[in-house]
């Protein structure tokens, strides 16, 4: 894999790429490598590092680039670190194609007019882009990208029992539990699939479809019980039918969307079967049932594979990934966000229609989200000043009253009146755009951590803005 | 300070020169609290992979002494995110390759590493520093240090408040969190909300089990025991982890389980969760930030707990965790029991043994005038045996105040049992 970072920063004219590891893009990433990736890519702090001790080093009037690919390879000799010691600016302007070959591109600290170029070349090559800065206490990072696919999501649980439909076997297997047995310990060891099918069973003879209201999903739950008259309440294998019974119609109705939209079908099951209350024998013939039902999906999902592959003629697909494809065939993820240009070059009061309540709501109450603006405004009093509000000591009182009066006139081309904002707008000016190492390090951490996910497709990447205010220590996510 | 070159630390010295909408009520900005940034003593307590993310955190924010404790040598699978070492360190103490790193990068910064137990140290030793950071993954060393510095803390005297900052990892989980003595919850106060490791009942391990799991914890708990009596089963060697693996293959075939693996009887073994870099990376510098607006004041402390999971999306959740009037560390703690006079004192202890709210380890209890039972020194502990064996109601009167201790943890509570 290789990786691009672009980056100019205010005090001093330096870009940085970096060729990041010599993987190579197509190579299967395992869960385990997600461990090992994470200290290659400490972009923000390797930043600061180096800014705080460049006197009485070699690396004094050296290039800053140079010196952080240099530092990378010493963090880990696996990392191939290169770099071009050109303007990015310039170099997105005259020489575009360079960006072309990278897997992923950080970037901090761009103008908006060159983020705006580079985040087209990255949008057209569906190359997801980064975007990471620091202001202050303030953190902000925006990942943009076309199409994100993730197969492995990591869910919590991943346990489909498809009791909503059983399969011959399983129903064979549920008939010979005797409910009406007077054994105690018969009924206790019964796993709770079994009872729940056994109460379905019931149900189904007087009513047409699963209970969906509330008042159903109540009397449902007393035929379990009634099912089990001398199981005492609190069995662990009744309690376990109970809180099980919800999700089951939950999924059912999940289930139900996804078979009239996907052609009556049902996804391949996974095939795992959670621990229950029940001894060995039950369980693992219950186990047993679903492992064969789920090699059976699995193999029938090669059969179109095959066929299909062949048909386009296609490169055959591993048989390991469309192992892990069916074990997460209810979770897999496609993910796609906005592109900046689309964002940006639309009409401030369009930008913000999309999520308007959101932000409407976030300046009543001074949410995070208000930084989002207050820094565009920042951005915007930089484009027409030359500079951030706050960095020149003479001038604070009147940048105070300038970037209030600008940011008012933000807020009202937006749309929006009533805002609750003061202290919060008043920070950015205190905070004269300076970068606080705590601060840098824990975006670092939250762009690495994102990066990473992008890289292996495993979990879930925020979606698709994050803000981080060091002032709280709060931090909220969302969408533009 | 001939080291500092100028500028070098102009942005963490913006805040310090004039005081802003979120500086806490009563910050002085100028020389005096950008001098005290630099002078102030600060201890870290680890030096893992939190401490190796906090201490460099430290350095770069313009802390200039810190100390650092850790009883650990440097191992081969450190070097994956513990980021100041390096293959020639392996074997060597943590705190002193630590240390030295950070000293030969960062001029003018003074590291003073410790290698060895935080146990070592008294109340004097910890009270030269303005703050302590915890960056930890034993919950008794936490312990221990929580209940150091609120036993430090005297009321009438200031100088003896000494904040603890506490970050905490596992797999994309994390916490950190800033705890002030008797001010806000302290780390006892919220013992119940730390996670047990996940083990399972004895009697389904040794019965009826189900999953490779309990196969891996009948080989690791029951097999190994009695194979090897005095060889301690070690999570980290693999002729080990082979010999689980065998026993617990064979069992489940026994039982028709499958899915023994290797790196499934490991992680059962050591019940581990793999730590991950970022985490690590976020969590030290929450801390950090922390520790820089609390020796400052330049903003308020986060109040007073940040949970952090970052698996799907990114998600935290701050807010003010309320101290427990019943901790037995920074409250009045006074546990109330009521039991049978004829129950054993072996009864009472294997209760305590029970609260999750105290977690003991090895309980010792005395009333005012008599040890009822004492696990050190062996020549008490042989003495105080036999009472083990003996009803409550001939050992002490009903509600009579009972003093109990624990030995590897610097807490002490009230006791009373009622006897009916
Ligand atoms: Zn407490």
């Amino acid at each position: 894999m290789t990786m691009g970072i672009a980056w100019t920063k205010t005090l001093g004219k330096c870009e940085y790429m970096s060729d990041w590891c010599n993987c190579s893009r197509d190579r299967n990433i395992k869960e385990h490598d997600f461990t090992r990736y994470p200290q290659l890519i400490k972009v923000l702090d390797l930043f600061v590092l180096w800014t705080t001790m460049k006197s009485q080093h070699e690396d004094i009037g050296q290039l800053k680039a140079q010196c952080i690919s240099k530092s990378l390879n010493e963090l880990n000799p696996e990392v191939k670190g290169s770099f071009i010691a050109k303007d990015a600016s310039k170099l997105i302007k005259t020489e575009p194609e360079i960006f072309k070959q990278f897997s992923l591109i950080i970037v901090s600290e761009l103008s908006e007019y060159d983020l705006l170029a580079l985040a087209e070349i990255a949008w057209n090559e569906n190359i997801p882009l980064v975007t990471v800065r620091t202001y202050g206490f303030l953190g902000f990072m925006h990942l943009v990208f076309p199409e994100h696919t993730v197969i492995e999501t990591h869910p919590e649980s991943s346990i489909d029992l498809r009791l909503d439909c059983p399969w011959s076997e399983l129903i064979e297997y549920a008939e010979k539990f005797k409910m009406n047995a007077d054994d105690s310990m018969v009924l206790t060891h019964t796993p709770f699939p079994v009872i729940l099918l056994k109460a379905a069973k019931i149900w189904k003879q007087n009513h047409a479809s699963y209970p969906s209201t509330k008042d159903e999903r109540i009397s449902f739950q007393q035929a379990i019980k009634d099912l089990l008259p001398n199981v005492a309440a609190d069995e662990e294998n009744l309690k376990e039918a109970e809180s099980n019974c919800s999700r089951l119609f939950r999924g059912t109705l999940a289930l139900k969307l996804f078979m009239e939209n996907e052609g009556k079908n049902h996804l391949p099951l996974p095939g795992n079967v959670p621990d229950m209350k029940a001894d060995t024998e039950s369980y693992v013939q219950l186990q047993r049932l679903y492992h064969n039902k789920a090699e059976a999906d699995k193999q029938c999902l090669k059969n179109y594979v095959v066929t299909l592959c062949s048909n386009l003629k296609r490169r055959m697909i591993d048989s390991e990934i469309i192992d892990i494809f069916c074990k997460n065939a209810a979770f897999l993820k496609v993910l796609g966000t906005n592109s900046l240009k689309s964002h940006f070059n639309s009409s401030p009061d369009e930008q913000f229609s999309s999520y308007g309540i959101m932000i409407e709501n976030a300046c009543k109450n001074g949410d995070n989200q208000l930084y989002y603006l207050v820094l565009r405004t920042a951005d915007r009093f930089k484009t027409l000043h030359g500079r951030y509000p706050g960095t020149v000591d003479e001038n604070f009182e009147s940048d105070l009253v300038a970037f209030e009066a600008l940011f008012d006139t933000f807020l009202k081309e937006v749309g929006i009146l009533d805002a609750n904002y003061h202290a919060k707008v008043k920070e950015i000016v205190y905070a004269g755009a300076r970068e606080l190492p705590s601060v840098a390090a824990l975006l670092g951490g939250i762009a690495s951590q994102e990066v990473i996910k992008l890289i292996t497709h495993q979990y879930l990447p925020v979606d698709n803005c994050y803000i981080f205010d060091g002032v709280t220590s709060t931090s909220t996510s969302f969408k533009l | 300070m001939e080291v500092d070159w100028p500028d070098r630390w102009q942005n963490v010295h913006h805040y310090l020169k004039r005081a802003a909408p979120f500086s806490v009520e009563g910050f002085q900005p100028g020389s005096e609290v950008i001098e005290y940034l630099h002078e102030c003593s600060i201890c870290i307590i680890g030096a893992g992979g939190l401490g190796c993310e906090l201490i460099k955190n430290l350095a770069m924010t313009g802390f200039k002494d810190i100390h650092i404790i850790d009883m650990d040598t440097i191992d081969v699978s450190n070097l994956n995110r513990q980021f100041l070492f390096r293959q020639k360190d392996v074997g060597r103490s943590k705190a002193e390759v630590a240390a030295e790193f950070i000293m030969s990068r960062v001029p003018g910064c003074k590291v003073t590493p410790y290698f060895g137990k935080i146990q070592d140290k008294d109340e004097e030793y910890y009270s030269q520093f303005t703050l302590i950071i915890c960056g930890l993954d034993s919950v008794e060393a936490r312990r221990w240090m929580n209940a150091m510095i609120i036993g430090m803390y005297d009321e009438e005297d200031p100088s003896t408040l000494k904040p603890l900052i506490d970050g905490g990892t596992e797999g994309f989980k994390g916490q950190s969190r800033v705890i002030l003595p008797r001010m806000t919850a302290c780390y006892e106060c919220s013992l119940e909300m730390q996670t047990k490791p996940k083990t399972f009942p004895m009697c389904t391990i040794a019965n009826t089990p189900r999953l490779p799991e309990h196969c891996i914890q009948f080989a690791s708990q029951v097999q190994w025991p009695e194979e090897f009596k005095d060889k301690k089963l070690d999570g980290d060697d693999p002729e080990h982890i082979q010999w689980c693996l065998r026993k617990a293959k064979e069992r489940a075939d026994q039982y028709g389980i499958r899915g023994i693996t290797y790196s499934l009887t490991q992680g059962v073994v050591k019940n581990i969760i793999p730590a991950i870099a970022s985490t690590n990376a976020i969590i030290a510098a929450s801390c950090a930030n922390e520790a820089y607006k609390l020796v400052t004041g330049c903003a308020g402390s986060m109040q007073n707990y940040m949970m952090y999971v970052g698996d799907a999306g990114i998600y935290t959740y701050t807010f003010a965790l309320e101290r427990k009037e019943e901790c037995p560390v920074c409250g009045s703690a006074l546990l109330q029991f009521e039991m049978d006079k004829n129950s054993l004192l072996q009864d009472l202890i294997d209760l305590l043994l029970e609260k999750n709210e105290v977690q003991l380890k090895r309980p010792s209890l005395r009333t005012s005038s008599k040890s009822l039972y004492m696990q050190a020194p062996p020549q008490l502990e042989q003495m105080t045996r036999k009472n083990l064996e003996m009803k409550l109601q001939d050992l002490f009167t009903s509600n009579e105040e009972i003093n109990v201790t624990d030995m590897n943890l610097p807490i002490s509570l009230r006791l009373h049992v009622k006897l009916k």
